[in-house]
């Protein structure tokens, strides 16, 4: 015999009357291991979907805008050893049926090759022909609802060499529609997910052979994204260092988009970009030579006036030395000593407007202004000399390939990116378009160009140099341009995107709160079977205690036994819990799925968790068990052999009352004091009256004690009836009573008060302050939208008229994509996305509410923090609250680590937070501040859209219909927040329900303490029959102490819970749930009612006779 | 005042001083004094009864002694030893290994059998040796009561004067000094009343353990060396002849 056999013994002895206390373990333990259970799932999706995203890929190499050589990946395969390398052309994209009838916005569109497959998941060889064959991931074709064999139209953002944003550019031809055959689908092993930004939602993918892609946008032989699989990838740092060095090695002009042509008809070579302008960083490596260099600067201008005489349209061409300090000749022509005031003219343009050297001629053409308006400006030249159309002046190749007019057949037929009117082209226009072409018609100062020009893409078209430089050029350009100051640069894939998995909520952690209460009323459910099954072992704990076992001892035994228990339920539990979290995920995935954005979880069973939950479950249920033990073991042992728990002790009573009494008023003064100084409308209002209510509910709950124990004190003295006798039965077992109230009041206030927080998009949503900011819409466009769509020219460009857009304004923002950083998304942002906006268009309209801001920067917040100068250097940045606290974990004056496109880093410093809106996700920094570190991220992705209120859904329709090249989305912003709100919603009915089934649990105690109640009082109840009692007087007796218990649950429940309401019944945004607090009231009283009357039923059931003898 | 002169002597086991007791007031209102100054001396290997009324404080005197409540004032030395100066977890050691108990009901555990329940009380026991040799000396003294045979049974299989005799054992288990003894027959039909009474006097006798029984039968009171009658809170002296 020892102390475990004696456990066992007990354990087998009493198993029957312990089945409720397993059960009980069981039901603590499913639901605890449960929410670990789906926190692994959660985890273990996003690790899966990471996997399947990034593939085999380690490292890649984004070239923004630039378009580099496809060769790129062969050379640096070649010098970067145990590397697979693919090069890929991707881009922006609209997908619809061939019909129109469905339509897929933010589509990736991949040039790919088979070297591309062989980087997925699970390589496969997949190859696609050189035709207008495509592969769409199955996400796209269940989007469009299309099968292979189908067509479908893809409307591309095309390339543009001249960036979009320069003052030629052409931004009405911006993509190009492609009609193409579906030849097959591509799963998650094949790449079906494939997206280097971390998002649950898998992406659009379309796949197209990279050959044929390339021809269609016209930019052959070239791509902007290299993905690189590391041979064991152990040491990102180092291993990004050596294929940044590879890049270098093996990195030409060409990747750069520059090249070098002889000069037909001279013995020099040409250095241009065909990007037109050539980047000062090009500029400055070839200036750094003292060897000559011929700098041009060929620009359209709108006019060459001369008195009343005008000359439209034309090629001016600005030369000079690219070092100013030395001169060179331009042969015959140009005069060697021409000024910055001074022009040359040819024969043409001399006789068409007419006039001669001495005159002044004015130059007029559209340059860019501070606000990226096209402005047109003028300069005034004196011509110096008349040159014939020959050597230099007869070059018809210093016009660069301007988009829209290089390739024009006729002078009609051009398209440049600025206004024209083709009304003013004359005949003889025409025939010098069809004699000289871009022929410049006049030449002024390198300097004078710049000045005029000059701007952020470049101040050159082309620069010249002897042909026997050529080499030495080509050297300076491979040794001294650094290719990662041009954007050519790799970055860690595999490293962020496994950290993103980590998700940004742990949903094991968020589970386990929301089953928060249903846990408790397990574990208070194990507590009290437990208890009462020990109660009844009364006196066998008396004679241990006699026979000289200390208390302590005999807690241990048969806490031993509590812990036998506790571990057959929580091993029942546990398995159990797997089955409860697979119902939660299949929630998740129907009724709750807004909460976690439309994910699909996968059902990750680890069995380290499951170990977990059973050893915390055990844990906690022996816990409770001990809690409630004590009172027990600590009785004298003569009671225990008695067998008599009854609380005999009244000298304690009064100290016992006294502390509930400081309590009880403590708690009470402090809830009144927080709900009379915090001010409803404040932010922090709703977490001060819920504490406020919870301290109400503790009040509450020990003024319950109070009443109770000077029930049981005035049960000494004559004033009785009946009725009180009733009432003053409730004091027998305080504990007991006590619990009760406890679990309804705690439940009441939990349920009621957390329902209350529910969001309401819809009210104020015209508000400035609103988390609409008071704007109708957003709008997203898949391809960027280069007009400016509060000018009428911007509109024309979509044909939207000013009677379409009557009171529409637009606020329209730049986008550098990134980690969407809203509820919605479940990975980790680690580079959340950046929107560059004008701080003034939003400071103007007041729009938003700041919840945070550094208050250094000012008295008040205000859009115009993003303006300021800090003293790091950072980048002041603006967003959501929930977006910093919950997704970026974050708070106001941290930083974010970002790489700009020049491999450069810079801090984002968080300096104010807006209070509950549509910008969730993003952050947002000054516009101009965004140009400049992200120069290839031209045009506007995102709007925000003032309308008036008539007619919206009208004006939503003709948005979307006429920018549909673009794939422009328009959504109501109380939707989007809609979708947001949904997010906190859906775990607010989450937690509803599961404290609902805790209170359901809960019950299952009340019923168990009353029917228990009334079995060990069935003797008392007996003698009363004896007495003469009726068996209505019996059941009223019954009924009113149990009445009276529950009454005072729901009471201070509902009390402390209305406490907690009070800033959601004021405020704007959230609703007080009056229909779902009348159903829990009601399925509380109901429950409660059924437990009562099963009482009287046992009451009064059985034989008088023998319920006396159980005496 | 009830005294019994307290002795010098060297086989003094207990001696009780001036032991009064009265239960807390309720509501303001004094309770009547349940033990008012009882004096008394028992020997080593002594056996006395004490009878007396119901609600006489009988059986509060013999939990005094058990250190299972505590006297109001007085004291009670145990081996020269005040018994009230102890902890409580001293105490438990001193019921554990000086006294063994008897009370009305057997208060044996359901769970386990007869041999188990004898055991119990070895289980906390820090005498090594005793604990050692506990299971031969279990079956010996259960067969000495007539119970060889039933050392595997179950309470709920045998009658109850079987299960008090298992009681009986397991109060000597650990070979206290004293047994003290609770209406030890108030359960028992008159047979086994009987049987029980001669077996504890035959204990007594045989392994000299002192014996102290609260009982309301003259019959078992006659067995003992010595008797007393409590009433109203003291302690006469009480012969068979009364």
């Amino acid at each position: 015999m020892n102390k475990r056999r004696l456990i066992q013994q007990s354990l087998r002895h009493y198993w029957r009357t312990h089945l409720g206390v397993i059960a009980g373990a069981a039901v603590g333990a499913a639901v605890l291991s449960g929410a670990l259970v789906v926190g692994d799932s959660v985890r273990h999706t996003l690790r899966e979907q990471a996997l399947a995203r990034i593939g085999q890929i380690d490292i890649a190499l984004t070239a923004n805008d630039r378009l580099f050589q496809a060769s790129l990946a062969d050379r640096i395969a070649a010098s970067f050893e145990g590397s697979r390398i693919t090069a890929l052309l991707q881009a922006r994209g609209v997908a619809s049926t061939f019909d129109g009838s469905r339509l897929a916005r933010e589509v990736s569109v991949l040039g790919v090759d088979s070297s591309f497959f062989d980087l997925a998941p699970h390589s496969e060889k997949m190859t696609l022909s050189d035709t207008n064959e495509v592969f769409l991931n199955e996400r796209l074709a269940g989007q469009l609802q299309v099968a292979p064999g189908d067509e479908i139209i893809i409307r591309v953002e095309k390339p543009s060499a001249l960036p979009r944003e320069s003052v030629l550019a052409t931004v009405e031809d911006i993509s190009l529609a492609l009609r193409v055959r579906i030849i097959g689908l591509v799963d998650e092993d094949s790449f079906g997910r494939f997206s280097l930004l971390a998002d649950q939602i898998p992406p659009n993918n379309v796949y197209f052979s990279i050959d044929w892609l390339q021809r269609q946008l016209d930019v052959s032989g070239r791509a902007n994204v290299l993905l690189v699989d590391v041979d064991d990838f152990d040491d990102p740092e180092a291993q990004i260092a050596a294929a940044d060095v590879a890049v270098r090695d093996v990195f030409a002009y060409r990747d750069a988009q520059l090249g070098i042509e002889p000069v037909i008809g001279s013995d020099e070579d040409e250095l241009s970009s065909d990007r037109i302008f050539i980047e000062p960083l090009v500029e400055d490596t070839i200036a750094g030579s003292d060897e000559p260099r011929k700098g041009f600067l060929t620009y359209f201008v709108n006019s060459i006036d001369f008195d009343d005489r005008s000359t439209p349209y034309s090629m001016v061409t600005a030369l000079g030395s690219l070092h100013e300090d030395q001169r060179i000749t331009f042969g015959p022509s140009i005069p060697g000593d021409l000024a910055d005031d001074e022009i040359v003219i040819n024969e043409w343009l001399a006789d068409d407007l007419q006039c001669a050297p001495g005159d002044t001629i004015q130059l007029r053409y559209f340059i860019l202004d501070e606000m990226d308006q096209l402005l047109e400006s003028a300069s005034v030249f004196t011509v110096r000399a008349i040159t014939p159309i020959e050597g230099l002046a007869a070059d018809r190749s210093l016009m660069p390939d301007f988009p829209g007019i290089a390739d024009a057949e006729s002078s009609r037929d051009w398209q440049p990116g600025i206004p024209i009117d083709l009304g003013l082209i004359r005949d003889k226009d025409e025939a010098y378009w069809d004699a000289f072409r871009g022929t410049p018609k006049a030449f002024v100062t390198l300097a004078a160009g710049k000045a005029m020009w000059g701007n952020r893409y470049g101040a050159l078209t082309a620069i010249r140099f002897p042909q026997d430089m050529t080499p030495a050029i080509r050297e300076t350009l491979q040794r001294d341009i650094d290719p990662a100051s041009l954007g050519f640069f790799f970055q860690d894939v595999r490293t962020p995107a496994l950290l993103a998995s980590k998700s940004t909520t742990d949903f094991g952690g968020l589970f386990l709160a929301l089953s928060f209460f249903l846990i408790f009323a397990a574990l208070l459910l194990t507590a009290l079977l437990f208890v009462f099954n020990i109660e009844q072992r009364a006196r066998e704990i008396g004679t241990l205690l006699a026979i000289g076992y200390q208390p302590r001892q005999v807690s241990r035994l048969l806490i031993g036994e509590g812990a036998g228990l506790a571990m057959v339920g929580s091993v029942i539990g546990t398995v159990a819990g797997v089955a409860y979290t697979r119902a939660i995920l299949s929630a998740l995935a129907g009724v709750w799925s807004e909460a976690i954005a439309s994910a699909s979880i996968e059902l990750f069973v680890s069995p380290l968790t499951l170990l977990i939950g059973a050893v915390a479950s055990i844990t906690a249920a022996v816990g409770a068990m001990w809690f409630t033990l004590g009172r027990i073991v600590r009785r004298s042992p003569v009671t225990l052999l008695a067998g008599d728990l009854t609380d005999h002790d009244f000298t304690g009573k009064t100290k016992r009352s006294r502390i509930s009494t400081i309590l009880a008023v403590a708690s009470i003064l402090s809830a009144i004091v927080i709900a009379l100084a915090v001010d409803t409308d404040s932010r922090s209002a709703s977490m001060a009256f819920f504490g406020a209510g919870s301290l109400l509910l503790v009040g509450g709950i020990a003024l319950s004690r109070v009443g109770l124990l000077r029930l049981r004190l005035a049960a000494t003295n004559l004033r009785t009836s009946f009725r009180s006798m009733a009432i003053r039965n409730s004091s027998r077992r305080i504990g007991r009573s006590l619990t009760t109230i406890f679990l309804l009041a705690s439940g009441v206030f939990l349920v009621v008060a957390v329902a209350a927080n529910r969001l309401d998009s819809s009210r104020d949503a015209e508000d400035r302050s609103a988390g609409t900011g008071g704007f109708a819409f957003i709008g997203e466009s898949t391809i960027p939208v280069h007009a400016n769509l509060n000018r009428t020219r911007g509109r024309d460009v979509f044909g939207l008229t000013e009677q379409d857009l009557e009171g529409v304004s637009f606020v329209s923002m730049r986008v550098r994509d990134g980690d969407d950083a809203s509820c919605l998304n479940l990975n980790l942002a680690q580079n959340p996305r950046l929107m560059g906006v004008d701080p003034e268009a939003l400071d103007s309209r007041s729009a938003f509410s700041f919840a945070r801001f550094l208050d250094y920067l000012g008295p008040e917040p205000g859009w115009r923090m993003l303006e300021a100068a800090l003293d790091d250097g950072a980048i002041p940045a603006i967003a959501d609250d929930k977006s910093v606290t919950w997704a970026m974990h974050k708070t106001i004056g941290d930083t974010i680590d970002f790489t700009d496109e020049q491999g450069k880093p810079f801090k984002v410093m968080i300096v104010g937070t807006i209070a509950n809106s549509i910008l969730q996700g993003n952050l947002l920094i000054d516009a101009d501040r965004f140009r400049n570190l992200f120069p290839s991220e031209q045009g506007f992705r995102a709007f925000l859209i003032d309308a008036p209120r008539p007619n919206r859904p009208e004006l939503a329709q003709r948005l979307q219909r006429a920018m549909s090249d673009v794939g422009f989305e328009v959504t109501s912003t109380a939707d989007r927040l809609d979708d947001f709100n949904a997010v906190q919603n859906t775990y607010l009915s989450i937690f509803q329900l599961l404290g609902g089934l805790g209170l359901l649990l809960g019950s299952i105690g009340l019923g168990i303490v009353v029917v228990r109640n009334v079995l060990e009082r069935r003797t008392e109840l007996a003698l009363l029959r004896a007495l003469g009692f009726n068996l209505k007087a019996i059941r009223r007796y019954v009924r009113d102490e149990h009445v009276f218990v529950l009454f005072l649950g729901l009471l201070w429940g509902m009390v402390a819970a209305l406490v907690a309401v009070i800033p959601a019944l004021r405020s704007a945004t959230a609703e007080f749930p009056v229909r779902f607090t009348i159903i829990i009231l009601g399925a509380l009283i109901l429950n409660g009612g059924f437990w009562v009357w099963l009482a009287t039923r046992l009451a009064v059931s059985g034989s008088l006779v023998d319920s006396m003898r159980e005496e | 005042m009830n005294t019994e002169s307290p002795s010098s002597d060297t086989s003094t086991l207990l001696e009780l001083i001036d032991i009064k007791k009265n239960y807390p007031a309720v509501d303001g209102v004094a309770t009547p004094e349940v033990l008012r100054g009882i004096s008394l001396t028992v020997d080593t290997g002594e056996s006395l009864a004490i009878i007396g009324p119901s609600g006489s404080g009988k059986s509060t005197l013999l939990n005094i002694i058990g250190a299972l409540i505590e006297p109001t004032s007085g004291n009670v030395h145990f081996e020269g030893q005040d018994l009230y100066a102890k902890d409580e977890t001293e105490l438990a050691a001193f019921r554990n290994q000086c006294i063994g108990f008897v009370f009305q009901s057997h208060h044996l555990l359901p769970q386990c059998s007869a041999l188990e329940n004898v055991l119990i009380p070895t289980l906390v026991s820090p005498d090594a040796a005793l604990k050692a040799s506990a299971p031969q000396r279990a079956r010996e003294l259960l067969a000495n009561v007539g119970l060889g045979d039933r050392l595997s049974h179950r309470p709920g299989q045998m009658s109850g004067g079987e299960c008090q005799r298992v009681a009986v054992v397991r109060a000597l288990i650990n070979q206290p000094k004293v047994i003290l003894a609770d209406e030890p027959t108030g359960s028992l039909d008159e047979e086994s009343a009987e049987q029980l009474g001669n077996m504890l006097a035959d204990l007594n006798r045989e392994h000299g353990v002192t014996l102290m029984t609260v009982t309301h039968s003259l019959a078992l009171a006659a067995q003992m060396q010595r008797g007393f009658m409590l009433r109203r809170g003291e302690l006469e002296l009480w012969s068979n002849n009364e």
